[in-house]
């Protein structure tokens, strides 16, 4: 058995706590020195030893875990209740200063686009603007609405009533407006990314083949490019089901295929982080993704980020998109 | 509600030991779990077999992670999860992962490091068998010991008057005593000849 400091040092060398020069000279020692081996491994073996008892108690404490993974959360208490005779003087107030910000960035916005831009480049300015103003009452009216709705029933009288039917319809109204303008202020060019899209096969995703019938079904729907059934297979797998992770793998490629580019946003977000392997894959189908919807500001970025990575297997193709996007 | 880490964080709390190692694992075990057991059931693997597979690498993944000559160059759970799957499959089949799977040299090469270092099972068995001959006091000493808790917190725990330098030859007194059970055992000095003539 070794003395107490040539096995602190063994040990040391052993949890890879020595100096590379100590271990140097403890690894020639040990090679002229039978005695000196002999412990090395016998002390390697008592660590394997003591390993297996922290993994074991550490195997205790995962399945204390999965108990708190697996097991349904108890519902958090809702807030208490706003106090009625404040609420009219804070809504008045906050709805007086909201109009006044929304009102005061819209004239900002305006007055911040030069003379001398175009009036093409006016307009989106102006549009902006008008977005962000309309959000806001509309935001505004939203909260005046749910509390109103949070009132107790017997105090509700006729007045409050008809303000809350008439805060439903400016609600509707000013919806309608602002999705207008929204989807006018995108022009999405969806055409040029499925153009650049590669061929919807099962070799363009990752993922496992496995035998689980509902995946063989969902790569089945996928080859023949029946993407909505597709999407409908792969949503019908529980949450907390162990197939997710194919979920992730896939479902991205499904919902771009069948060009719900918006929902295919998150899902390749998600899969980048979930899995490196598929990096590349996942980028360029995020950038096409950004350039359907029009988000100028991504596809910008994106761009940027597959031309300097270091896989080059999209280089040439993103080039050419950047040409025929004609960003310089 | 339990800390979010990053990885350096994760790596920082190993390094650290004791408390702040057990919160970092249960941070990194709640966040990696779905994705370790959905890669193994994706290969028609078994959620228990994925625990076995964890357990197994666990430790010496930890260790591996600890020491000042490792680099991250990918995600933490990347690393472990990879090794858990390569562990699963040498247990499973007395597979290795196919060339397709290990498309990084780096993490491969971390995989097969931690793997080479994991007990063969006939090994485990005289190295368990051996640690149950140990009494409950050492036990507990050297797994506070493997948790990297500081000696000073490790005579707080066991209630050593002397502190420090009593839980320091507590600890050893115990190791040797392993030691001298593994040497009794008839197989291990026989291989560790065997592996310094090989």
């Amino acid at each position: 058995m070794a003395e107490g400091p040539l096995h602190d040092t063994i040990e040391k060398y052993l949890l890879g706590e020595l100096s590379a020069p100590e271990c140097r000279r403890l690894e020639a020692l040990r090679a002229t020195d039978p005695t000196l081996w002999e412990q090395v491994e016998l002390q390697r073996l008592g660590l394997t030893g003591m390993e297996r008892l922290a993994a074991a108690d550490l195997r205790g404490q995962f399945d204390l875990w999965d108990k708190d993974l697996d097991e349904p959360r108890p519902p958090t208490a809702s807030p208490p209740p706003r106090a009625a005779q404040n609420f009219w003087i804070w809504a008045t107030a906050t709805l007086l200063l909201l109009l006044l910000a929304g009102t005061f960035w819209h004239f900002w916005q305006v007055g911040k686009v030069p003379q001398s831009q175009n009036s093409e480049t006016h307009k989106i300015a102006q549009r902006d603007s008008l977005i962000s103003a309309m959000r806001l009452t509309f935001e505004l009216k939203q909260d005046s609405l749910t509390a109103l709705m949070a009132l107790p029933k017997e105090g509700k009288d006729s007045v409050i009533v008809l303000e809350i039917k008439r805060l439903r319809e400016s609600l509707d109204l000013n919806e309608r407006k602002l999705r207008d303008l929204e989807s006018r202020r995108r022009a999405g060019k969806p055409l040029i990314a499925m153009q650049f899209a590669p061929p919807s096969n099962t070799s363009t995703r990752g993922g496992e083949e496995g035998s689980d019938s509902t995946l063989v079904a969902e790569k089945k729907a996928f080859d023949a490019k029946d993407f909505a059934e597709s999407i409908r297979l792969l949503k019908s797998i529980p949450a907390k089901d162990s197939r997710q992770a194919e979920v992730t793998q896939r479902l991205p490629y499904s919902l771009f295929y069948a060009k719900d580019f918006e929902a295919a946003i998150p899902a390749f977000l998600d899969l980048l982080e979930k899995d490196q392997y598929e990096e590349a894959n996942a980028q360029w189908h995020l950038l096409l993704c950004y350039v359907a919807t029009g988000q100028a500001l991504e596809t910008r970025l994106m761009l940027h980020v597959i031309l300097n990575g270091k896989n080059p297997k999209y280089h040439q193709k993103a080039s050419d998109l950047k040409k025929t996007l004609n960003i310089r | 509600m339990t800390q979010k880490y990053t990885d350096q964080e994760i790596i920082q709390a190993f390094r650290a030991g004791g408390h702040a190692r057990q919160k970092a694992w249960e941070f990194a075990y709640k966040d990696w779990r779905d994705r370790v057991v959905g890669t193994i059931v994706a290969k028609n693997g078994t959620r228990e077999e994925a625990k076995e597979a964890m357990q197994e690498v666990v430790m010496v993944f930890e260790r591996r992670v600890r020491q000042s000559d490792f680099v991250l160059q990918h995600r933490l759970s990347t690393y472990f999860i990879t090794c858990v799957y390569r562990q699963w499959l040498k247990g499973k089949k007395g597979q290795k992962m196919s060339q397709v799977e290990l498309q990084d040299s780096h993490i491969a090469n971390f995989a097969e490091s931690v793997e080479t270092e994991i007990a063969q099972s006939d090994l485990a068995k005289i190295l368990d068998e051996s640690l149950t001959r140990l009494g409950a006091r050492c036990k507990s000493i050297l797994l506070y010991f493997m948790q990297s808790f500081s000696m000073k917190e490790i005579a707080e725990k066991m209630g050593f008057d002397g502190g420090e330098q009593v839980a320091k030859n507590e600890k050893r007194k115990c190791q040797e005593r392993y030691e001298c059970y593994l040497q009794e055992h008839p197989g291990i000095l026989q291989r560790i000849q065997q592996q310094r003539n090989g």
